[in-house]
């Protein structure tokens, strides 16, 4: 048990804390909905211009429209309301179920570390929301796969909300080496296509880095974007090639679907390699996640010869800052949005009149 | 000494939108053209790449993509009673540097002028009688109309990929668009964005009230689009980084994205980085431009003769390249006299906030530069302004564009402004506050000009531009009356607090404000009081076209992208299609 987390990982997690503290309360239908719209791009929701156009309001009117949400049961499973019971979880994953569901713990590992030589994905330690959507995606036809179909069919809300939360609290297990880790370890320097495409993309393909999303290195984006870091390299392939032919429809905004075709097989090949080389990140379920109003802080340790002040603990002491005397503070939004508003806004310099 | 180099058909001065437009359609007709930009050369891969373009301490605070104010800030007074001084830090507004300019760092926020807004000056006389308008005021008409306008509004939409709920198809009314907006010819090219949360609640509030919510026009693609010249964008992920920064994942309407590269393929175009321009190079008698002079980044001189010159940088630095090559008469204040610097207009901002319990979540940060809703009961002529006794007026609406961690910090009045209940008050308000634009219009007064600064020079030894701007007292009116109009939306949204205040003069320029800073070089069909005839060919030198948000002639209500790039594709059109069959000639008489 590490009792350090990487600074990178907190900074990431501390905009999404701030929102998504509140999404654990038990007042959250608006804020779960608004933010699983958002990042599941749900292609049914609302548009502005179409009648009706009640947006997020309409779909919280509606009340118990959490599957409507998401667009697939799974995902709305996975915030179904209560907490999750990560006991029946682990019973689900290591016995299955009476009805049809095989124990996850045959294919995926008995730590969810997967199975490289068989393609199935490392799934300890990804996001329960994003595993909820999915088991969902499964059961519904958004993506298409023989195996994963029958089972997730066979699961019921509270049994996917339960699994997903059951490994996104694993993740301190090796991440996946055997099989493809020793060709895959020679590109882990850093010099070679599938690192170029993963930091900075292809103009000429039009395609984006795929850190934009998955973070530096494939480390993930909880809850929306899963990690690629530590990944199989025969799951990643596999993934992109659902993606490319279209068994995988889980991505409104087309972005992967746009990617993995303009990707030719040897980038593909060369991505995986490298994803698959690199440390998987630590669990999801243990990123920082910070109930907006508390006081409540990260433990942010420094490293033990860097400069600078210290708080209780070991932390590092970050002033706020103004710039030139300047504030940064106010209602700064966008065109002129900081202009009009009283509170906090920097004072109007007096004019030099000579 | 300058090194001549062999003449060309065209010469751009900077490469951002328009240089990039007006390269793609001259090069198209058969014209060798030399593009000359002063920054650096920039692209979606690997320049506008993640993790490190949401570095908003250097993007956003110390403002990369922004002119080197360095080498070439520009000075800044209230009134001629001052002493300019100059602009060591860009707040107010951000003058772009580099290829693709600033559509490299735009919001997408993209709407038509009205057509009231276009004859301002004859419209507003008519209805409302000669007296209205303010003395001070040197409001005119543009010489076009919107019908005028509209194809090529239409072409530049389509070349954007522009996501949006048109309001006005044909005359036809189309229920959810904006019910205000004149006739466009085909709906938008792409849906409209998806609604965010504080949208859908200024929505229903401003709908209860009696008003026509609409969603904002974006570029950030709703869905992956190609346009008419092949080339794709993709969808807006909603990151929340637009403004002040490139995007990564293809989803903005950039140069970059929508154009560039097709044109850097065009053998008979040649792109030419890190060259400032200093001058227009002129005949002798004045009448005609030969080509410019610039100096490149190891500080050698080039003389590039060109037969046709497109002036096409920033908006500000147009006004300031005709005042250091000469072209036309500069104008005077004391006397009214002169055209080069005359109607320097802004934008007239300010802001609504309200407040809500913490059982409401805004999610600020899953935003994109344009997916709000607004409304347009406001704007322009839209409603009667006979009580009102000013002119002009304002959009408002939910169209916050980011929640980013250094600068989005929203705290009610009364708040302290540092220390630990400051940290206390951003915590508590940072997901339950819902920030309302009033975007409101600038109009052109006698005392507000641009012309270059006496005391202070650049890091080539030329004179920096001064700017002379305070808001007129039609404008203060006018926001006033319209941030009481979003104050009491704000209200019906059901904030626990709503906070705001219409804008408030003097000017300053530590504060962002907008970057719609227009005028200078004013279009219309008067050479007594603007700078090129309409399609924006210089009134003095004919073979010198002058492109950008200078050619208004006074700031309309809505931000002014669109109506630059329609502007654009209506001059090239008449360059192709009339100046190039009788080169040198005025297509306009005066």
């Amino acid at each position: 048990m590490k009792t350090t987390i990487p600074f990178r990982y907190v900074s990431i997690a501390l905009a999404l804390a701030l929102a998504a503290g509140c999404q654990r309360g038990a007042n959250n239908a608006d804020a779960t909905q608004a933010r699983a719209n958002q990042t599941a791009g749900h292609p049914a929701q609302p548009q502005p211009g179409a009648q009706g156009g009640g947006g997020y309001l309409a779909q919280q009117n509606a009340g118990g429209g959490q599957a409507n949400a998401l667009g697939v049961p799974g995902a709305a499973a996975a915030q179904t309301q209560g907490q999750p019971d990560l006991q029946a979880g682990q019973q689900l994953a290591t016995s299955g179920t009476q009805n049809g569901v095989t124990a996850c713990v045959g294919c995926h590992g008995a730590q969810g570390e997967g199975n490289a030589a068989g393609g199935f994905p490392r799934i300890a330690g990804q996001s329960a929301i994003y595993l909820g959507k999915q088991l969902g995606a499964y059961a519904n036809g958004a993506r298409v796969n023989p195996i994963m179909q029958p089972i997730a069919k066979a699961m019921s809300a509270a049994q996917i909300r339960d699994v997903s939360a059951y490994y996104a609290s694993l993740g301190d297990t090796p991440a996946a080496t055997p099989a493809g880790a020793a060709p895959a370890k020679a590109s882990a320097g850093g010099n070679d296509r599938g690192s170029t495409l993963s930091a900075i993309g292809d103009n000429t393909k039009g395609v984006q880095a795929c850190a934009n999303c998955h973070g530096p290195g494939g480390v993930g984006n909880p809850p929306a974007y899963p990690y690629l870091a530590g990944q199989h390299a025969n799951y990643l392939t596999a993934a992109m090639a659902e993606w490319k032919n279209g068994a995988r429809k889980t991505d409104a905004s087309g972005q992967m679907t746009h990617i993995a075709q303009a990707l030719p097989d040897a980038d593909v090949a060369a991505l995986s390699a490298y994803f698959s080389a690199q440390p998987a990140p630590p669990a999801a379920a243990k990123w920082v996640n910070i109930p907006a109003g508390s006081s409540q802080r990260p433990a942010v340790a420094a490293a033990a010869d860097a400069p600078g002040p210290r708080g209780s603990g070991g932390s590092t002491v970050r002033t706020t800052g103004t710039e030139q005397g300047a504030a940064t503070t106010g209602g700064a939004q966008g065109p002129g949005g900081g202009g009009g508003t009283q509170g906090t806004q920097p004072q109007q310099e007096t004019p030099v009149r000579r | 000494m300058a090194t001549r180099l062999k003449e060309v058909d065209a010469v751009l001065i900077g490469v951002g939108l328009v240089g990039t437009m007006l390269g793609r359609e001259l090069t198209k007709a058969g014209l060798k053209v030399v593009g000359l930009e002063r920054g650096n050369a920039q692209f979606t891969v690997p320049d506008f790449q993640g993790p490190h373009m949401h570095d908003e301490l250097r993007y956003s605070v110390r403002k990369a993509f922004m002119q080197d104010n360095t080498k070439e800030a520009m000075t800044f007074r209230n009134n001629v009673n001052q002493v300019a001084l100059p602009i060591r830090r860009w707040e107010s507004f951000l003058p772009g540097t580099g290829l693709g300019g600033a559509a490299v760092h735009w919001n997408g926020q993209t709407y038509r002028f009205q057509d009231d807004e276009f004859k301002m000056r004859s419209h507003t006389e008519q209805r409302y009688g000669k007296g209205f308008i303010d003395a001070e005021l040197t409001v005119q008409d543009w010489g076009v109309t919107a019908a005028d306008m509209e194809p090529y509004y239409d072409r530049f939409e389509y070349l954007l990929g522009t996501s949006g709920q048109a309001g006005n198809v044909k005359g036809q009314k189309i229920a959810g668009g904006n019910p205000f907006e004149d006739p466009r010819s085909r709906p938008y090219p792409t849906p409209p964005m998806k609604e965010p949360y504080g949208s859908a609640i200024f929505r229903k509030a401003a709908a209860s009230l009696g008003y026509h919510p609409f969603p904002q026009p974006s570029s950030n693609l709703s869905q992956p689009y190609t346009n008419p010249e092949g080339m794709t964008l993709q969808a807006c992920m909603f990151c929340g980084y637009c403004e002040r920064f490139g995007c990564e994942h293809y989803a903005k309407s950039s140069p970059q994205t929508i154009l560039l590269p097709v044109l850097l393929k065009d053998k008979n175009f040649t792109l030419r980085t890190q060259s400032q321009v200093l001058r227009i190079n002129l005949a002798k008698d004045k009448k005609m431009a030969t080509g410019v002079t610039y100096v490149d980044a190891a500080g050698r001189e080039f003389e590039q003769p060109a037969k046709l010159v497109i002036l096409c940088s920033f908006a500000l630095n147009n006004v300031r390249m005709m005042l250091l090559s000469g072209i036309g008469q500069p104008y005077d204040p004391k006397t009214g006299q002169g055209v080069v610097g005359r109607n320097y207009a802004y934008q007239t901002m300010s802001a609504v906030q309200v407040f809500f319990d913490e059982s409401v979540n805004i999610n600020p940060f899953m935003r994109s530069g344009a997916n709000g809703t607004l409304i347009a009961d406001f704007v322009g002529d839209n409603f009667d302004h006979g009580p009102h006794k000013f002119i002009g007026g304002a959009y408002f609406g939910d169209v916050m564009t980011n929640g980013r961690p250094i600068e989005f910090h929203p705290t009610p009045p009364g708040t302290p402004a540092w220390g630990a209940k400051w940290k206390e008050a951003v915590v508590r308000h940072y997901n339950h506050t819902s920030v309302l634009n009033v975007h409101g219009s600038s109009m052109a007064s006698r005392n507000n000009y641009l012309d270059l600064d006496p005391t202070y020079k650049d890091a080539w030894g030329q004179p920096l531009l001064r700017i002379t701007f305070d808001f007129p007292a039609n404008d203060l009116r006018m926001s006033a009356f319209t941030t009481d109009k979003a104050l009491a939306v704000g209200k019906a949204m059901g904030g626990r607090q709503v906070a705001g205040s219409a804008r408030k003069g003097p000017y300053g320029v530590t504060q962002y404000q907008t970057t719609h800073n227009t005028g200078g070089t004013a279009m219309g069909l008067d050479p007594g009081t603007s700078v090129v005839n309409r399609y924006l060919q210089s009134w003095d030198v004919p073979n010198l076209f002058v492109i950008g948000a200078s050619n208004f002639p006074q700031n309309a209500t809505y931000n002014p992208t669109d109506t630059v790039g329609a502007l654009a594709y209506m001059s090239a059109e008449a360059i192709v299609n009339r100046y190039l069959k009788a080169p040198g000639q005025a297509m306009v008489h005066a």
